[in-house]
Formats: C-alpha cells, sequence, structure tokens
C-alpha cells in the first residue's frame, strides 16, 4: 500500500501550499507538512488551493505555531515511512529511539504555552483536523482538569454552573466514590 | 483571557478534552455544568471514551488465613514503565464480606461462588448460580443478540452434570441446556480459560465431559486434546484442531490459547522460546500457521510461563506472559521490528498462602444496571503503595 503510492508522494513533496491567515499574513509550506491537515488534504484532492487557502478562523501568531508543530511532525511521519521496510536492524532501532526522543521533547516544548494560546491551539487542531495536534493540546487540558473537583475546574476555565443545587447533589450521589 | 477560555470550550472542545479524561475525572466532570453532564453521559461518548481507555492488569488476589479469606482487586495500567511502577500507588478493591468466595463444603466438593465486579464503578455482585453441588463457571460473555451479561456452567443437578446458561441481567435462574456426563471424575477444579472471538468461547482445556455430537462412554481418541468451541449464539458445541505440541529431549511444550491480531492463537512455550501459531482462517477452522518463534528466556523473573494471553496494545500485537510463582509479568511485542520484551511487571511478593487471577481490563464508565439486580454493597477501596 504504502510503495504503491510513493512515486506520486515523491512528487507532492516538492510542491508549496499558500495558507493565509485571518489576519492575510501568508505562510508558504511543503504538501507534506501541509496534509497532516486532513481538511487541507482533502482541499488539495479536489483541487481547490490556487491562489492559497484561506483560513480565516486561524490567527497568523496560531498558524505560525501549528506549520511548526506540522514540519516536525511531517519529517517524523517521512522517517517512520522509510524506515518500515528495513525491519529488525539494530541501527535502525537506535535512530527511531533517538528520533522518537526528540520527537517527545519538542512536543513538550511546544506544549509551553499561556491558557488562552493551547485552547486556540486546539480550535486550530480541531478546524483543521491535525490529529496528533488535537490530541497533544487535549491530552494537556485533560492532566490539568484530571485531579481537580468540580468547583476548582469551574474556576480554572470560568465556566458557569446552571445545574440545580438538587441536580448537583443527585450527580453526586449517584457516583459519590468519585468525588471522594 | 477567562472570556476567551470559556468561550472557546464549546462542545467540540470540551468533548475531545473529557474523552481524554480517566473514569472517576469524567464522573465528577457531570457535577461542572449542564453541557458537561449531557455530553459525558451521551451512549456515543461512552461508548468512545471505553474505547480510548488504556489496558489495565487486574490481579484478584485471595489469601487464606485458616479459615477466613480475604480477597482483594489491584489494578496496574499496563503500559506503564518500570520506573512510573516503582512509585505507583496500586488501586486496592476489597471484597464486600458478603462476596467472599465461600470455603469448600464440609463434604469435601468445591462450592465455589462466582462474583462479577466493576473494577470502575466499585460494583460487585454474587452471581446466581443453578441447582447441584458441584458447579463450575466455564465462561463469561456478552451475548451481542440480547446484550446480556451470560455465564456458561456445568453444574452436577440429580446426579447428572448438565450444562446451563444464566443471564446476570435475568432474575429468572439458570437455563438448562442438556447432560454433559463426565468420562473422567470431576474433582475440584478451577474455571477454565476461555478465549472469545467471533462471539464463539474457546478452551484449550475443558473439563472431562462428554458433548452432545460425542458417541459412547469417552470421545474419540482424535477428538481428544482439541479445542473446545461453544458458539453462544446457537449454543452448540464442536471441536477444533490445535497446532501440534512441541517436543524436545522428553520435554513437551507449555500451550496457551489467546487472541494475536483478532485471531485465534496458540502460543506453545518450550526451553526458553515460544512458537506463536495462528488461525489465519477462522471459518475454515482448521489452517494452523506458526507466525514465528521468539526467545522468552530474557526476563530474569519468568523462568517459563504460567499462563498467557493476548493484549491488543495501541494496535500492535502484543502477548502477555506471566509466571504464578514469582509472580513476574511481561509483555513481548510480536509484530513490532524487535519482537522482544517491551516490558516487565513485577506483581509482588510470592506467598504460599495466595491464590492469584490476572485479567486484563479496559475500564468504562458504562452502569451495568444488573448490579441493581443482586444486593451489591460498594466495595472497600484501600491504597496501598507498591
Amino acid at each position: 500500500m504504502a510503495s504503491a503510492g510513493s512515486g506520486d508522494e515523491k512528487a507532492a513533496a516538492a510542491a508549496m501550499i499558500t495558507l493565509i491567515s485571518s489576519d492575510n499574513e501568508k505562510f508558504e509550506v511543503t504538501e507534506a507538512t501541509a496534509t497532516l491537515s486532513q481538511t487541507i488534504r482533502h482541499m488539495i484532492e479536489d483541487g481547490c488551493t490556487d491562489g492559497g487557502v484561506p483560513l480565516p478562523n486561524v490567527t497568523s501568531k496560531i498558524l505560525a505555531r501549528v506549520i511548526e508543530y506540522c514540519k516536525k511532525h511531517a519529517t517524523a511521519a517521512a522517517g517512520e515511512e522509510g524506515s518500515s521496510s528495513s525491519f529488525s536492524d539494530a541501527a535502525f532501532l537506535e535512530v527511531d529511539r533517538a528520533f522518537l526522543e526528540e520527537l517527545e521533547e519538542f512536543d513538550d516544548a511546544f506544549l509551553e504555552v499561556d491558557r488562552a494560546t493551547l485552547f486556540d491551539l486546539i480550535l486550530a487542531a480541531n478546524y483543521l483536523d491535525i490529529k496528533g495536534l488535537l490530541n497533544l493540546t487535549c491530552q494537556k487540558v485533560a492532566d490539568s482538569v484530571k485531579g481537580k473537583t468540580p468547583e476548582q475546574i469551574r474556576e480554572m476555565y470560568n465556566i458557569v454552573n446552571d445545574l440545580t443545587p438538587e441536580e448537583e447533589a443527585e450527580i453526586r450521589r449517584e457516583t459519590q466514590w468519585a468525588f471522594e | 483571557m477567562t472570556t476567551a477560555a470559556s468561550r472557546v470550550i464549546n462542545d467540540d472542545v470540551a468533548t475531545e478534552i473529557l474523552l481524554r479524561l480517566p473514569c472517576a475525572a469524567v464522573l465528577r466532570s457531570r457535577a461542572v455544568c449542564k453541557a458537561w453532564r449531557r455530553i459525558t453521559t451521551s451512549a456515543a461518548f461512552v461508548a468512545g471514551h471505553a474505547r480510548r481507555r488504556p489496558l489495565e492488569l487486574i490481579l484478584h488476589r485471595q489469601r487464606r488465613h485458616g479459615l477466613s479469606s480475604s480477597s482483594a482487586l489491584e489494578t496496574i495500567p499496563l503500559l506503564a514503565t518500570l520506573d512510573e511502577l516503582s512509585g505507583l500507588r496500586l488501586r486496592v478493591l476489597q471484597h464486600p464480606e458478603h462476596a467472599t468466595p465461600k470455603p469448600a463444603t464440609s463434604a469435601g466438593a468445591p462450592d465455589y461462588s462466582v462474583s462479577v465486579c466493576n473494577p470502575v464503578t466499585r460494583q460487585w455482585a454474587e452471581v446466581h448460580r443453578p441447582p447441584g453441588t458441584w458447579v463450575l463457571s466455564c465462561g463469561f460473555y456478552a451475548h451481542k443478540q440480547s446484550g446480556e451479561h451470560r455465564v456458561l456452567w456445568l453444574s452436577n443437578d440429580h446426579q447428572q452434570v448438565s450444562h446451563y446458561v444464566s443471564s446476570l441481567e435475568a432474575a429468572t435462574g439458570a437455563r438448562r441446556l442438556g447432560p454433559a456426563p463426565p468420562y473422567v471424575p470431576l474433582g475440584a477444579q478451577t474455571p477454565p480459560h476461555h478465549v472469545t472471538l467471533h462471539g464463539v468461547l474457546h478452551w484449550l482445556c475443558y473439563p472431562g465431559v462428554l458433548l452432545p455430537m460425542d458417541d459412547g462412554p469417552c470421545p474419540e481418541p482424535k477428538e481428544r486434546g482439541k479445542i473446545v468451541a461453544f458458539d453462544t449464539l446457537s449454543e452448540t458445541f464442536r471441536r477444533m484442531p490445535r497446532p501440534p505440541r512441541r517436543r524436545e529431549g522428553g520435554y513437551c511444550g507449555e500451550l496457551f490459547l489467546l487472541e494475536v491480531g483478532g485471531m485465534l492463537a496458540v502460543a506453545d512455550f518450550l526451553n526458553g522460546s515460544m512458537d506463536l501459531w495462528v488461525m489465519e482462517d477462522y471459518d475454515d477452522g482448521a489452517s494452523w500457521r506458526r507466525r514465528l518463534r521468539l526467545p522468552v528466556d530474557r526476563p530474569s523473573q519468568l523462568r517459563r510461563a504460567y499462563w498467557a494471553m493476548g493484549a491488543g496494545v495501541e494496535g500492535r500485537d502484543v502477548i502477555l506472559v506471566g509466571d504464578h510463582g514469582r509472580c513476574g509479568v511481561a509483555l513481548y511485542d510480536v509484530t513490532g521490528k524487535s519482537k522482544a520484551v517491551k516490558q516487565q511487571i513485577q506483581l509482588g511478593t510470592y506467598d504460599c498462602r495466595d491464590r492469584r487471577s490476572v485479567f486484563v481490563f479496559r475500564g468504562s464508565i458504562e452502569r451495568h444496571a444488573f448490579f441493581d439486580l443482586y444486593d451489591s454493597q460498594g466495595i472497600q477501596v484501600l491504597d496501598q503503595q507498591s
């Protein structure tokens, strides 16, 4: 399956796509980078990327970060495809591990952003349908939520409690152990 | 920033975040606001959340102190690294007193009760058994057509051994399938291990009873040693061939039935190596192929395998192998490039008074209504440093 499309992929790697942010900044990226976004991949398949891809929901500040993520992970995906044919080779395993560690470090550093930026990144990942980025950013928020009480979560994310006291008491009673 | 945060947590984003929370945190999140409660109580969310749960290892440990006994379930995240494990607080779930397995009766016949437990919701119930003084649970499965959770039993009702099926959801009691006369004495037995695939239960070792297709006082010689299969839809039995057992220098391989990559598989352990056989075409029912042989002597804690199971971890084929005496568990990657030990877990120290069972488990926040049918009390939860 992978080998059948490899010729096309090589040709596509050279092709460039222009992404246009909501504040009209233009970003030139390779097709390999852009197609980490399923949304853009479909646009390319439909042949509607001439003259650039306008992304009215993404600011230049966020788009720059998203592209940074995609560039790094596009190389990772290419590396993985290249090595899958040469199995059980110790040297390859060593390279893989070093690369995976590097990627993990990159992801950790990438998440060092304020809460507003993190939510903007989630929205962008959701809109552009970039699975890896959505998982990374949502997991970060989930990790910050998981040990908290409902009160703490509401305070952290400024959520208004619209449950009636009776409803809230019932929810707590249903699974009391989860609140202990 | 505060307005930005509340603006961006729309339902899509909230769903993506809530799907990644552990079970208890999801249940707590229902008390945050109406939108979160609506999202996390939808059937699609509950199913999607369960699919994302990491696999956990459940260790059921029953300790006997003279006549009294106590037992506990411990859960261990299957993919925790050894470093993570050393500082991990195991969750220990204690049986309620009423559900502790009863000791053997004075007549010497085994009379173990069967309990069903949801470690997530901490519900525990003792399953209604069929009539009889000798009762053995052979399999536990979800019946696809009715959605019921069912148990297949062997029981010696009125001087005859029979198969029974009972449903946890129906309080009507067990339904008798038909006679299953023993051809060897059925003494004290632990429930046989089964693998469920395509709605069929499979056993490598089944108690020595005659199945409906057997003619005569015992099964034909060529039928012995075969895999016994029970179709949960048609409620019929059949036997299937198994791969040949390895023999080297007077020793025989130890066989374990498992599921690997959606296929029925048999692992054959002998002299520090494992052969893995898979049945590639299930409908054909006879096409065993040896897929690989890999060394298993590397884990220092694992001298020989006592049990093995397929554990579909992150879409890769991984086999979990356990050593009863030394309480070591190892995960073998059987598809990756290295085909080697991925991870070892030490399940505590060996104690000859312990009886241990190990299960692989994936959490779900689904509420099983059948627990309400039984006199199920919450189980006590203790924290214990590993």
